[in-house]
């Protein structure tokens, strides 16, 4: 069902998104930035996407240069298909304008999201009529309705206020609300949930949850939490580096053998279970310059073998490759073929 | 039972005694149990003072022609530089050839307030689309608006203006636009640091990803976050066109008589102030409370502008 209340078509099923060896570049005074390497992965129809990464990993230039807002500079290179359109043959302005309707963003930031000297209901009321070609009481009525629909009270009297009149968490709800405007087929949460508090995180990705099942939609959520997405997608794509070291069914996200630098982030989690004090593993250095030289993902691996052995995994590494290798893509699982089918 | 606390508003009197007594004391910074924090503005208050001595000033440069027993800025109605009497023309004296000092203030107003809000209106224009383009586009755009700028302010103002009114005459529309341009190099830096700022904000990105184009985004999404930054600085950039023209109009490059100028009024009068100084005290103080009329207005909004920022 999308927001107006068309119900999507039941028959459409497979990939709606599909990234092909995406990569991104900038040239600057230090040399050639390499910001992606060669990214690939599918969403599948109301399907969610976790991507995971710590932070330079790539995971918001992914999205940028998907929805081309990559800046003027950037040089982006490989496939994105949505919908069976080739995004990568549109121009950034052609690509923006046909995503805009079909794709809803929802970024990391809400104090910085909304424009501060407007208010919510121009800025709600102008993407509704950009969208959909209403008429100003329509628009206002439909910003209305998304506003309830995304838990902000008083709705009718909250769309004259401007956002400095909202809490953090309430802020992001606009934003989702904003984001519901065109009825999208992809909702992207660009660490929608970072920049607040860890009770309102909850309850806005119970909102994205809830918004993503109820309106049949397809979701990334990217985040550089892997406890964020790992009860609330089906499938996560791992990002290091400014590639995908890893991409699994969420369910087989902590299942052995992994990629060692799922492994470490695994590691990385608090759990209630270990004992009061214990020390949680952190790898040491920093994560590859985005100057270092374009080299294959076995070459990288072995360069990245010093990080993981400062925590102990060393032994996983051409396991992983293998299973990883040997690993048919996402959107030819079997229980894929089988939902597919069924 | 769990004690209520008292309701919000509704304070007995052993409260307000209480509070009455420590009004003065350190202890009056530390809020009660049940007490409404005390809200502090984080901006000064509206300056009504200039707020209603720059209404007055417009209302009657507006209906100077309708008001009775104002005579015409031209009209003799005594004789040379003659102290004030009791009647409306009279009453701040007569200049030079006995004309009324009140009725070419007021007519004087037209031209100084004509020339604040055009000329302003003209450097607005030419800076908010240079530093639009400037701060938007970056690179070539911005290159191109920072040698604007920069030979705008190069220049040395008073020199530049005197220059163009030599060549082109002393008439109203040369002086505005003059002055204009000369203002101009101010809005083009404020309104480009602004713009960078705005754009880099997640708004616009949202929006640009929501399919906005360029125009659009400047438009609905740069421009209105303009207005607190050059809102503030307008009222201040009125003052300073206010006084230039008054400049001119000492140096002689100003609006030519009969029509009155402030500044030309200070000018005719500076000869004879020794002896008779209310000839030049009228249009001094009425120059002096609108300059300074306008800076309060602009430290007023200024402080808004920061307030509202704080909130951010």
């Amino acid at each position: 069902m999308t927001v107006d209340g068309t119900p999507r078509n039941p028959a459409e099923a497979g990939a709606l998104l599909e990234l092909r060896g995406l990569t991104a570049t900038l040239d600057s005074p230090a040399g050639t930035a390499h910001l992606l390497r060669g990214v690939s992965f599918t969403v599948e129809r109301g399907k969610t996407l976790g991507v995971v990464g710590e932070s330079g990993s790539g995971k918001s230039m992914m999205i940028k240069a998907l929805l081309g807002l990559t800046p003027a500079k950037a040089v982006v290179g490989g496939e994105s298909i949505f919908d069976g359109v080739a995004l990568h043959e549109l121009k950034p302005e052609a690509r923006r304008r046909m995503l805009g309707r079909r794709v809803g963003v929802v970024f990391q930031d809400p104090m910085t999201s909304l424009n501060p000297v407007r208010t919510i209901e121009s800025q709600m009321v102008e993407a509704v009529r950009y969208h959909k070609g209403m008429g100003k009481g329509d628009a206002r009525q439909l910003a209305m309705s998304l506003l309830d629909q995304v838990g902000i009270p008083r709705a009718a009297d909250r769309l004259r206020d401007y956002p400095h009149q909202f809490s953090g968490g309430m802020r992001q709800r606009v934003m989702i609300a904003m984001a519901l405007t065109c009825s999208p087929d992809l909702l992207i949460a660009d660490e929608a949930t970072t920049a607040l508090d860890v009770t309102i995180q909850k309850g806005i990705l119970d909102l994205l949850s809830e918004l993503q099942r109820d309106l049949g939609m397809a979701m990334i959520l990217v985040s550089h939490d892997l406890s964020i997405v790992a009860g609330r997608t089906d499938d996560v794509v791992v990002m290091y580096g400014g590639r995908v070291v890893d991409r699994r069914a969420t369910q087989e996200l902590f299942v052995p053998p992994m990629h060692p630098y799922t492994r470490a982030l695994s590691l990385a989690i608090p759990r209630l279970s270990m004992p009061s004090h214990t020390r949680l593993m952190a790898l040491t250095g920093a994560p590859p310059s985005v100057y270092d030289a374009v080299m294959s993902p076995e070459e990288a691996d072995a360069r990245d073998m010093v990080r993981w052995e400062s925590i102990g995994i060393h032994n996983e590494l051409e396991r992983s490759r293998h299973s990883t290798a040997q690993r048919a893509p996402l959107t030819e699982r079997p229980e894929a073929e089988d939902e597919r089918r069924g | 039972m769990s004690q209520q606390p008292p309701p919000t508003g509704a304070t007995s009197a052993p409260q307000d005694a209480s509070r009455r007594r420590s009004a003065f004391s350190l202890t009056r910074a530390i809020q009660l149990p049940g007490q409404q924090p005390r809200r502090r503005s984080r901006h000064t208050g509206v300056p009504w003072l200039a707020v209603i001595w720059l209404s007055v000033l417009v209302l009657a440069a507006i209906t100077a022609d309708w008001i009775p027993g104002l005579p015409s800025y031209e009209e003799k109605i005594g004789g040379f530089a003659q102290p004030p009497d009791l009647s409306l023309g009279g009453i701040l004296g007569t200049d030079g050839v006995g004309r009324s000092n009140l009725s070419r203030i007021i007519y004087g107003a037209r031209i100084s307030l004509t020339i604040a809000v055009v000329s302003t209106m003209i450097g607005l224009t030419i800076g908010v689309v240079v530093g639009m383009l400037g701060g938007y586009y970056r690179r070539a755009a911005e290159s191109v608006s920072n040698v604007i700028a920069n030979t705008l302010s190069a220049l040395p103002p008073l020199l530049l203006l005197l220059a163009l009114v030599s060549a082109m005459g002393a008439t109203l529309p040369t002086i505005t636009i003059a002055l204009g341009i000369v203002i101009s190099d101010l809005y083009i830096r404020m309104t480009k640091g602004a713009v960078i700022s705005a754009i880099s904000r997640e708004y616009i990105l949202a929006a640009r990803a929501l399919g906005a184009r360029d125009l659009r985004l400047m438009v609905r999404e740069v421009m209105p976050n303009l207005i607190p930054v050059l809102g503030s600085v307008v009222p201040m950039a009125m003052a300073i066109m206010i006084i230039v023209e008054g400049s001119l109009s000492f140096l002689g490059f100003g609006i030519p008589a009969p029509t009155p100028s402030w500044g030309g009024m200070i000018a005719a009068g500076a000869d004879i102030m020794r002896t008779q100084p209310v000839v030049i005290l009228g249009p001094v103080i009425t120059l002096f409370l609108t300059v300074f009329s306008f800076n309060s207005l602009g430290d007023y909004l200024a402080s808004r502008a920061d307030g509202r920022e704080g909130k951010l």
